[in-house]
């Protein structure tokens, strides 16, 4: 292994980048300072973080397809989380408050530890259903009412994030 | 143009305002920690997210709207961990039996 070789891979350029734009994003004004400032606090995190940062197991997520797939998960995401919270709205303001909340068992249809991430938050995020752990073989999830259980079987959230596994096999 | 931005920033900050009545409503009527934890994660994504969205609509197109969408994505980022935390701690508490599970069936 080449120490020296291996600083300026993809990866690492990749981080820096991401890292960069990010503080350039957040400065107040484009300056020579806030550019350079911003390089060399990059690269320090970049030296500090690159072997925690896109491990190898994950790049097959990275690509263009993936990201496609993704922002249009998300655009689906942004719809039910708005469904569900009017539907949780209406839940609690009715006076007899009609809720059976219930664990559920999801078994575990992910390996990639992203995309388990990425599900288990998406769960969470829709209001109805929280992530309460995950498992090795399992997902629980706490559903507020008998529908929302029910819409965890085969939901929107599940077929994209199977997508997002599926090709980076 | 100027009037149909204020109408929308007034849509946007009532419907916020409402979502986070419905959360803290939702806080103090539920029974239990877990649905409680279901009427506080509304408050955050749809209660701060709104509020956020009209304040990228008062700036239009500018650097600090694009701030502000990081913020709501930062927001969305951390807020289902931090629930996942306390009903995390709040299901390893409970005794192994009274746990009742119901599972579903792989799609």
């Amino acid at each position: 292994m080449e120490m020296k070789k291996s600083w300026f891979n993809k990866k690492n350029i990749c981080l820096f980048t991401l890292l960069l734009l990010f503080w350039l994003i957040l400065s107040p004004k484009l300056t020579i300072e806030a550019i350079l400032v911003g390089a060399i606090v990059s690269s320090l995190v970049v030296l500090y973080s690159h072997d925690i940062a896109f491990v190898e197991k994950e790049m097959p997520l990275y690509s263009l397809k993936k990201l496609k797939i993704f922002i249009i998960f998300i655009g689906h995401l942004l719809v039910e989380i708005v469904k569900a919270n009017i539907d949780v709205a209406l839940i609690v303001l009715k006076p007899a408050m009609p809720i059976q909340p219930a664990f559920i068992r999801v078994p575990m249809m992910l390996k990639n530890d992203v995309n388990k991430v990425i599900y288990a938050n998406s769960v969470t995020l829709t209001p109805g259903t929280l992530t309460v752990d995950v498992k090795e073989d399992e997902f629980i999830i706490h559903a507020l009412t008998d529908s929302a259980a029910e819409g965890m079987v085969n939901s929107i959230i599940e077929q994209y994030v199977c997508k997002l596994e599926g090709e980076a096999k | 143009m100027q009037y149909i931005q204020s109408v929308m920033m007034i849509l946007l900050l009532l419907c916020s305002a409402f979502f986070f009545l419905v959360g803290t409503v939702g806080l103090v009527r539920m029974p239990d920690v877990f649905t409680r934890m279901h009427a506080t994660t509304k408050c955050d994504t749809l209660g701060a997210g709104l509020a956020l969205l009209a304040l990228m609509v008062n700036r239009g197109l500018h650097i600090i709207s694009v701030k502000l969408l990081l913020i709501i994505i930062f927001i969305w980022l951390t807020n289902p961990t931090a629930a996942h935390i306390i009903a995390k701690a709040e299901y390893n508490k409970q005794n192994a039996n009274k746990k009742e599970h119901s599972s579903v069936e792989k799609g």
